[in-house]
């Protein structure tokens, strides 16, 4: 087996403003420390901000650079790896914002003899890039203007006569700066923190690749042998729950244990839930079709998407469970074909679901306080109403009125309304809260606050151990090693990058990837190598977060948080915040040691709970 | 006692819940049973080979409290057959 690197490791860097463009490698030394995915798009930003010596960086400005990564095994024969990661400084946070997306891009950008692309500038006119082989097309974008990504990828594969051409595009959100706009190839989204916006202020619409090359594999036999072994277990058990039923069948669990956020974070269980639960529409095959998706090269096709049968099949929305969450109970709405509406406009003005239903949230409430006229979208702003959701999402898409405000995301939009309405701002570094109740879930309400993309729930996936051991509270120490171990491990997925829906079907994760990753690459690595990699990456992103001005005061959670939840299981539990300070010094402290980090310590909490 | 299902366990129990009668069980012993009266669940809700659950299903006290193996479930109880994979 040779000991250099095997596969892509072409880095393609483009200017937009002067419409330049440079291939450099990385070197065998890169993938080591870095592997690929998330830890390439990392490195590789911290890099481009330390080469122009750029600090506190605009995320809408020209200088912002957006990183794509490839996994490193995708257009291999692993399964649930065609992934990539983005990176960009988010215009929701102003700091690092890394995403995933997945499926037939991702094995394009290698297949193209691309392990990365950075794109930086921003173009005079609104522009496609086309990657053919080994030529880069600046391709003028207008006739594609305003159109869905779905749109825009059909009108670039007519042109180049390539039904193969694979495209990530942003929607029209991303065109008007929604600082919550995704981007999307293939169907899949990557969703949150607005890298979008990041792509519209460079007046880059769409990203195109035709791929003419395979990839190399350093041990074909091996890699074979280990990626039948992982695929057989994708179609047992372990991800039986993803195969039959998606993601959405959270939503009756997270009800029954009383950890569902309902009505912005107001209550902890909704009444409501039956009527908005994909499990639902599943079993009313009378009314509902039923639409299986997946990712390219993954068995499990965890995608299930609803549509009315009388209804044309092209409006099916996918029915995850963020999305139906936060359009569902977090706007306190029981009718699920309007979540399921709500969920198919994001996805063609291209917005990230959980942070428009979250904005749409913080709206009901400020109409109930009066901060917001209860009439700003037509319907009335209230939770419980269906029927505001299309028209507040078309006011966000289109910037027009109050939707202007809520495109900002919650903490700028509390901002520009003032008075109270902070207080209805769920968000943590500005990036909205998803669907779990942090006050149930010490661990993950920790992950959430010292996470340095804002308010995620897949950068450490804390709260697996609070779910398998719910009741047991663990000391602060205890809670913060948790919070690290689970931080790294989600950056190992993301750096190699594997669906973390396959997460049950290693027996020993660390041993198993190593050995997939030095198949594969030819890279030989072992699991404390793949550890200190991770911890790696997490110091790059803790410093590209203080080049944009972070500091431990930012490690925060909502004051509704440290308030008592009032119904359910959990009714009187809060987050003490004395038990909350004493984590975050444990996790600094911890994060110190392990790493050559700078020394972060907890912000003092009187700023957000009052002396 | 009754039993709740969610997820998986409810496909394969065709139905929300099922109702336990007689003396209180320990895990292991309601594992056995609902082994009986639903053998759908054997194979993807419950390893036949340990009598416990396939992971990540999992049997929680109200949907709240996590149970050892020998603590009993009785008339009053509402064990949860939940799964704890998250995610989406």
């Amino acid at each position: 087996m040779s000991a250099a690197y095997v596969g892509p490791r072409t880095v393609l860097e483009i200017d937009l403003t002067a419409q330049t463009i440079r291939r450099y490698a990385l070197t065998d030394a890169d993938f080591a420390d870095a592997l690929g995915g998330v830890g390439i798009a990392v490195l590789l930003l911290e890099r481009y901000l330390e080469a122009r010596g750029l600090s506190a960086v605009d995320p809408l400005g020209a200088d912002n650079a957006l990183v794509f990564a490839a996994g490193p095994f995708a257009a291999t024969p692993v399964p649930a790896a065609n992934k990539h990661a983005l990176a960009t400084l988010s215009p929701l946070t102003g700091l690092l914002n890394e995403g995933l997306s997945s499926s037939h891009w991702s094995a394009a950008l290698r297949r193209c003899g691309l392990a990365a692309m950075v794109v930086f500038g921003a173009a005079q006119a609104w522009t496609t890039l086309v990657i053919d082989g080994d030529r880069v097309v600046f391709e003028d974008a207008a006739d594609i203007l305003g159109k869905t990504p779905r749109e825009a990828t059909q009108t670039l594969r007519r042109r180049w006569q390539d039904r193969t051409l694979r495209v990530c595009a942003v929607g029209s959100a991303g065109e008007r700066g929604v600082r919550f706009a995704a981007v999307e190839n293939d169907g899949r989204q990557a969703g949150r923190g607005g890298t979008g916006a990041v792509m519209g202020a460079k007046r880059l619409k769409a990203v195109a690749l035709r791929a003419h090359g395979s990839v190399t594999i350093a041990d074909s036999a091996a890699t074979a042998v280990l990626a039948a072994t992982l695929k057989a277990r994708t179609l047992g058990p372990k991800t039986a729950k993803y195969r039959i039923l998606g993601t959405g069948a959270n939503m009756r669990v997270l009800e029954r244990m009383g950890q569902l956020p309902t009505r912005n974070f107001g209550a902890a269980t909704f009444a409501g839930v039956e009527a908005v639960t994909p499990e639902r529409a599943r079993e009313s095959k009378d009314a509902y079709v039923e639409l299986r998706s997946g990712c390219a090269g993954c068995p499990v096709q965890c995608e299930h998407m609803y549509v009315r049968r009388d209804r044309d099949r092209t409006s099916a929305a996918a029915s995850e469970y963020e999305s139906v969450w936060a359009f569902g109970p977090n706007c306190g709405v029981d009718d699920l074909d309007a979540v399921l509406d709500a969920i198919g406009r994001c996805d063609r003005y291209g917005l990230d679901t959980i942070s428009t239903g979250s904005a749409i949230a913080f709206a009901m409430e400020c109409a109930q306080h009066g901060l917001v006229p209860s009439d700003a979208f037509g319907p009335p702003l209230a939770f419980g109403s269906a029927a505001v959701l299309a028209p507040a999402i078309d006011a966000i898409a289109t910037r027009t009125g109050w939707g202007d405000t809520l495109a900002l995301g919650v903490r700028a939009a509390a901002e520009h309304i003032g008075g109270a309405a902070a207080r209805f701002a769920m968000h943590a570094k500005g990036l909205e809260l998803p669907g779990y109740e942090p006050r149930a879930l010490p661990t993950y309400a920790l992950a959430l606050a010292v996470c340095t993309r804002g308010a995620c729930h897949n950068r450490a996936a804390a709260y697996d151990s609070d779910l398998r051991s719910p009741g047991i509270v663990q000391a602060a120490a205890e809670r913060a090693q948790s919070t690290i171990d689970a931080e790294d491990y989600a950056l190992i997925w993301d750096s190699l990058v594997l669906c973390k829906f396959i997460r049950d079907c290693f027996d020993d994760f660390y041993r198993e990837a190593a050995a997939l990753w030095t198949a594969v690459t030819g890279l030989p690595i072992g699991a404390a190598a793949l550890r200190a990699s991770a911890q790696r990456t997490w110091e790059r992103k803790r410093r590209i977060n203080a080049r944009q001005g972070w500091t431990p005061a930012d490690d925060i959670l909502p004051p509704r948080l440290f308030e008592p939840l009032r119904d359910g299981p959990h009714h009187g539990t809060t987050i003490d915040p004395h038990e909350f300070a004493r984590a975050l010094a444990a996790y600094a402290q911890m994060r110190s040691q392990n790493t050559n980090a700078f020394l972060t310590t907890p912000r003092r909490l009187e700023s957000v709970l009052g002396p | 006692m009754t039993v709740e299902f969610f997820g998986m366990a409810r496909i394969f129990a065709g139905a929300p819940s099922l109702e336990i009668g007689g003396e209180c069980l320990t895990k292991r012993e309601l594992v056995r049973e609902l082994a009986v009266r639903c053998p759908a669940m054997i194979g993807s809700v419950i390893d036949p080979a340990t009598e416990a659950f396939v992971n990540p299903n999992l049997l929680l006290l109200d949907g709240r409290r996590a149970t050892g193996d020998d603590d009993p479930f009785c008339a009053a109880d509402r064990p949860c057959v939940l799964f704890l994979a998250s995610g989406g």
